[in-house]
């Protein structure tokens, strides 16, 4: 069976990221061998761990899916982190503000709050981009950068539980939190949905009319103009549902693990998005399986870093090192035009004349 | 009176590490590659500026040393953008996420705990003596250190290498027209290099700065400044002159910023999103303004 | 005819069974290729698109090495490896596309690459002007070499490359379809400039598929065909209608006639027209009135810079975020279209085959089939399943119906010039349409599938289309229209009507600017 050669390529730069994790294990590690076994097969030991670390997966496949809605359109979602850790707290906030919800319209309208949000803020960049021409890939991060520092403070402010040692929020009650489905670990039903969702962006993406639109303007943005298709419209609608998926898996990460909205515990979400996406070869079904492979590097990290004694920041380092190495590996040949920042062409056409 | 002047005086340190990145960048961009990087080299800076003049004692070592890190970081992302032929915006996060993960596990290391760390055993920043007779212009313009100097002539010196030597020519020629570059024989890979290398040395003086001058070092310690430098260089319309403007107006406003927070009684995470928020504004009325500059205002609309 | 100035002395350029064959596509584009260039001549290699020259020229330029063969420069073999190797050589090259930045000046641009140099190491811009200045008299140009690039028209565009080959030093100039984007009295001009160079000692080398041209300035002439040399000789030997023979083979497409239908009812109207683009003070368009009426071709040309651009994207609709219409208005069957968007437009009937074919007509990086699916696609709603196989059945009919042999599943980047413009052209014709719009239809098509394209336009003539074309090339606007507007400086000089028939010499004239009334609009009755 011959491997197509994309795939080929994907394959060795996975390897070789894990061959690096491991090196970087050994040297950094006290004990090596234990740090190796437990990196490699710490997330296999035992139900909890495997269950865990496929949820781990579900919200990165919600943002690896939020960067390939657009990308696919050639626009740049960097604000992720933000969209993700906003979208968390809202979902929380509505949940502790109603607790009198029935369970299901909670968790309903919880979620669409985080979606919103999160498509909001990045809906934000795609209309200055649209209408102004502003960097969306800036303005993007910019309001993200801001926006966690606003749920930093909020948390640990106001919305401060105090009878918790966690700087986090109040617990939501628990009809709001989402089905286990392999108990003692935290995987829930959502998982589901996102396997749906994944699908679903799929027939959109490549099976309707506004998915063709969308990526034609990803190709060649004048050539979708001139070919009648609405620019402008996808130059926003992509970033609202890049961040819509953010948002969402803000709001999944809590009513599905950790029931409340603790500081700083989405991130690299959003940037881990971005590698889930490339290594998915900018697919939504490719993400599926990028991010399981993602979630299965961290799991390993932290089962070294529980049971070897090794340090957060080493596993950090190797999530790094695998993401460079991940963009470095030439992946990226199907990204329009790659490379220069002139690639996106002339200024993004407007849909109305002015007089 | 005497506060306006403490805030005109901070105004011109606090500017003078976003100037210099900002110059590094601009080198980029001009030949195409718009470098989101800048922060993690910048932090890469910090750290080994803060680590080796902590060790040596000497605030030149320290300097060459974070000029010398991040130069090694730059020629990652040099590598990945011009080797690898890699998207240059997600190398450059790849840099800002390396340089995070790895200055936060060497100060771990290096220091053996976590938080602030702080040194002693540092010179305290060069400064010229502020002579007394030129009055309080004179001591906002000569009591500085001279990294702030150091910024200026940086700024002069990237506008004459730019625009009166034949390898800022080439240069912005490769960004312009690389086709043109290559028809000529000569490779504006080479050049992109050149201008990647020479920004990894610049962001990483920007960060040594940064952290000496607080004699401290702090995971983060760049806060975003990375990002401000990258706006700034669309502020200052990429060009020196227009950059080092619109680094004096950012560090004016987080001089004031900084200033009010002894009597305004905002949380420090509010105070710390303010460089975003304003950036995030500053990045909107710009785009506005040239989009009327450019397609509004010139047409006076006839009677219909 | 070609000046005979005797037999000029030596060889310059000896090109001996060059041979080159694309492991691409396996095409033989170079085969055993022989071929002598005098010194101080000036010399034509004409052939149709994919006879090699391209590629011939490529090897001269160091761009492509050949499988096979030698080359001889003034006595010594040469191994050309790159375009810095060629420049050494005392090769010269003018492209079809300009090689020049921009923004820079015309100094910047002359010297980029080998700049004069102050005693500080920093650039000497005193000297460049010097250089350039004094390049440009020997030569006959007026430049200012101060101005930037980017404000220059075409043609002095190409003096500047000129002067940038001779600050080189080159001794051998190349010149690749230099007269496709000159106005007639332009290219006398360059002729002039280049018999001029010739008699310095000069080499002129100067490839073109434009016959009248040829016979008009060269000295001895070399035809390709298929990648083979199939003649050459003095230009003396050879005469329009021979070169066209031995060009196309034994096929000679006989040009085919306009279809002389009466026009009908006014379909698309322009009145009053007034287009700003930032950083003009002066409109690009100044009050154009135009119509064209059912079932009639109207031709719009002009020099570049007149206009035409700027009026080809007003009627498409691209303008967005270059220009604005400040005042005036068009009418598509009597509706207001001007505020409309592209978008817009197309629902109520409109084609367009733009003159940018790269990076308008087409997506490079999309597959053959998506580009064909546009206006199906257009007529299904937003969110409906549309199944891969019926794209690509109907890409594959419309490949058909055009003649474009390819894998539909493939880039369209991967086709050759050829079929890109077929591919646009299946796109755009194969719905019907109330106003079609064509730019520059057959600028770099060879004459045989020219004369296909002719043809389709006037089918859509006698189907009652409203066709409009904007051209710079005369031939073409005059074989095709029914009525010709003439532009300058970005308003209808005049609009000639099909009786008398316009003479190319009026029309050269109005082009810049002689019209017998100065300037003012004046609209022909059909």
């Amino acid at each position: 069976m011959r491997i197509p050669r994309g795939i080929a390529r994907t394959g060795l730069t996975v390897l070789a990221a894990l061959t690096l994790g491991l090196v970087v294990l050994i040297l950094v590690s006290d004990r090596p061998s234990r740090a190796v076994t437990f990196f490699f097969a710490g997330p296999f030991l035992n139900l909890y761990s495997f269950g865990n670390m496929l949820g781990s997966a579900v919200p990165l496949m919600l943002t690896g899916m939020g960067i390939v809605a657009a990308f696919r359109a050639s626009v740049f979602n960097l604000g992720g982190e933000g969209q993700v850790y906003t979208g968390a707290l809202i979902a929380t906030m509505i949940c502790l503000a109603l607790p009198r919800l029935p369970g299901w319209a909670g968790i309903l309208l919880s979620l669409a709050a985080g979606t919103l949000v999160g498509a909001v803020l990045a809906g934000l960049s795609g209309l200055f981009y649209a209408r102004w021409r502003t960097n969306e890939l800036l303005s993007s991060f910019l309001l993200s950068a801001a926006a966690v520092l606003i749920v930093d403070y909020l948390i640990a402010g106001p919305l401060d539980d105090p009878a918790s040692n966690l700087l986090a929020t109040p617990a939501v009650a628990s009809r709001f939190r989402l089905l286990r489905i392999l108990p003692p670990s935290y995987l829930d039903a959502g998982v589901a949905a996102v396997l749906l969702l994944a699908v679903l962006l799929t027939v959109y993406l490549f099976k309707t009319r506004s998915g063709y639109e969308l990526r034609m303007c990803g190709s060649n943005r004048e050539f979708a103009q001139y070919g009648g298709i609405r620019v402008g419209l996808y130059l926003v609608l992509p970033m609202v549902m890049s961040g819509g998926f953010h948002g969402l898996a803000g709001g999944m990460s809590i009513l599905g693990t950790h029931y409340r909205c603790i500081q700083g515990f989405s991130v690299g979400l959003g940037w881990n998005g971005i590698a889930v996406a490339l290594i998915g070869r900018n697919h939504p079904l490719g993400v599926i399986p990028a991010a399981l492979l993602y979630a299965y590097l961290e799991a390993g990290a932290q089962a070294a870093v529980l049971h070897a004694g090794m340090s957060f920041e080493i596993a950090t380092l190797v999530q790094a090192v695998i993401f460079y190495l991940v963009t470095a590996q030439g992946l990226i040949s199907w990204i329009p035009r790659e490379g220069l920042l002139k690639h996106r062409g002339r200024p993004p056409l407007r849909g109305r004349r002015k007089r | 009176m005497s506060s306006l002047l403490s805030v005109l005086h901070n105004a011109l340190p606090v500017a003078t590490p976003l100037l210099i990145a900002a110059l590094g960048g601009l080198l980029t961009e001009l030949t195409g590659i718009l470098n989101i990087g800048l922060e993690g080299l910048m932090l890469t800076g910090a750290f080994f500026g803060f680590l080796v003049a902590g060790m040596t004692g000497s605030v030149a070592l320290g300097a060459a040393a974070g000029m010398g890190a991040a130069g090694l970081l730059a020629l990652l992302f040099a590598y990945a953008c011009l080797k690898l032929r890699a998207n240059i915006f997600i190398s450059g996060i790849a840099i800002n996420l390396l340089a995070a993960s790895l200055t936060s596990i060497l100060a771990t290391r290096f220091f053996g705990r976590k938080g602030i760390y702080r040194t002693e055993a540092l010179p305290s920043l060069f400064k010229t003596a502020a002579a007394d007779w030129t009055g309080p212009v004179g001591r906002i313009l000569l009591d500085q250190s001279l990294f702030v100097y150091a910024g200026w002539l940086l700024a002069l010196l990237v506008s004459v290498a730019l625009y009166r030597t034949s390898f800022g020519l080439r240069l912005r020629a490769a960004g312009h027209d690389p086709r043109t570059l290559k028809a000529l024989g000569l490779r504006p890979t080479r050049y992109r290099f050149a201008a990647i290398m020479l920004c990894g040395l610049a962001c990483g003086l920007a960060g040594a700065y940064l952290s000496l001058n607080l004699e401290a070092f702090v995971p983060n310690i760049t806060a975003g400044r990375g990002w401000i430098a990258l706006v700034i260089i669309f502020l200052g319309y990429r060009r020196p002159g227009g950059i080092v403007i619109a680094s004096l107006v950012f560090g004016l406003a987080e001089s004031l910023s900084n200033f009010s927070q002894g009597f305004l009684d905002l949380p420090s995470q509010v105070i710390l999103a303010f460089p975003y928020l304003i950036s995030a504004a500053a990045l909107v009325v710009y785009s506005i303004w040239e989009y009327h500059r450019h397609f509004v205002s010139r047409f006076r609309l006839p009677p219909r | 005819m070609g000046c005979d100035r005797g037999d000029p002395v030596g060889v310059h350029l000896r090109l001996r069974h060059i041979t080159k064959r694309y492991r691409v596509n396996g095409v033989l584009a170079n085969d055993d290729v022989s071929l002598d260039v005098r010194e101080g001549e000036i010399h034509a290699i004409v052939g149709e698109n994919g006879a090699g020259k391209t590629t011939l020229m490529e090897i001269l330029d160091g761009l492509e090495s050949p499988d096979s063969g030698e080359i001889v420069i003034r006595g010594r073999t040469a191994a050309i490896s790159s375009p810095r190797e060629a420049s050494r050589l005392g090769i010269g090259m003018i492209h079809q596309h300009f090689r020049l930045v921009r923004p820079f000046t015309v100094a910047e641009n002359v010297v980029l690459g080998l700049e004069p140099r102050t005693r500080l190491g920093l650039l000497d811009r005193r000297r460049a002007r010097r250089s350039v200045r004094e390049l440009a008299r020997r030569v006959g140009f007026d430049i200012d070499p101060d101005r930037r690039v980017g404000d220059l028209s075409v043609s002095q565009m190409q003096q500047v490359e000129l002067v940038g080959l001779l600050y080189r030093s080159a001794e051998l100039l190349v010149l690749d379809e230099p007269t496709t984007v000159l106005t007639e009295s332009q290219v006398a001009e360059l002729f002039r400039t280049l018999r001029e160079l010739a008699g310095a000692g000069k080499t002129v080398l100067f490839i073109s598929h434009k016959l009248r041209e040829v016979l008009s300035i060269a000295d001895r002439i070399t035809v390709m065909r298929r990648g083979r040399i199939v003649a050459h000789g003095r230009t003396g030997e050879f005469d329009e209608q021979r070169l066209t023979r031995i060009m196309m083979g034994d096929e000679d497409p006989e040009p085919p006639l306009r279809p002389s239908t009466a026009p009908g009812e006014p379909v698309y109207e322009i009145r009053g027209l007034t287009l700003h683009t930032p950083g003009r003070e002066e409109p690009a368009l100044k009050g154009i009135d135009l119509t064209v009426h059912r079932g009639e071709i109207v031709g719009v040309t002009g020099i570049s810079g007149s206009g035409l651009a700027e009026l080809e994207d007003t009627v498409s609709a691209m303008i967005h975020g270059q220009g604005r219409v400040t005042s005036g208005e068009l009418r598509l069957r009597g509706e207001d279209v001007t505020d409309l968007t592209c978008h817009q437009l197309r629902r109520r009937g409109f084609a367009y085959v733009p003159s940018d074919r790269l990076f308008r007509g087409v997506s490079l990086d999309s597959s053959l089939s998506d580009n064909l699916a546009v206006p199906v696609l257009r007529k299904m709603p937003h969110l409906v399943f549309v199944g891969d196989a019926r794209l690509r059945e109907h890409a594959l009919s419309l490949q058909k119906a055009y003649g474009i042999e390819a894998d539909p599943s493939l880039p369209v980047g991967t086709l050759s010039g050829g079929n890109i413009q077929k591919t646009i052209l299946a796109r755009e014709l194969s719905h019907p349409a109330a106003l079609v719009l064509f730019s520059e239809p057959t600028s770099g098509v060879d004459l045989r599938s020219t004369a296909v394209i002719f043809r389709r336009l006037f089918r859509l003539k006698a189907a009652g289309a409203a066709v409009l074309v904007i051209s710079t090339d005369m031939d073409e606007i005059l074989t095709l229209s029914d009525r010709i507007a003439v532009m300058y400086q970005g308003s209808i000089v005049r609009i000639l009507s099909g009786t008398p028939p316009p003479t190319r010499e009026e029309i050269g004239r109005l082009m810049l600017g002689g019209g017998s009334h100065h300037g003012t609009n004046r609209t022909g009755a059909p």
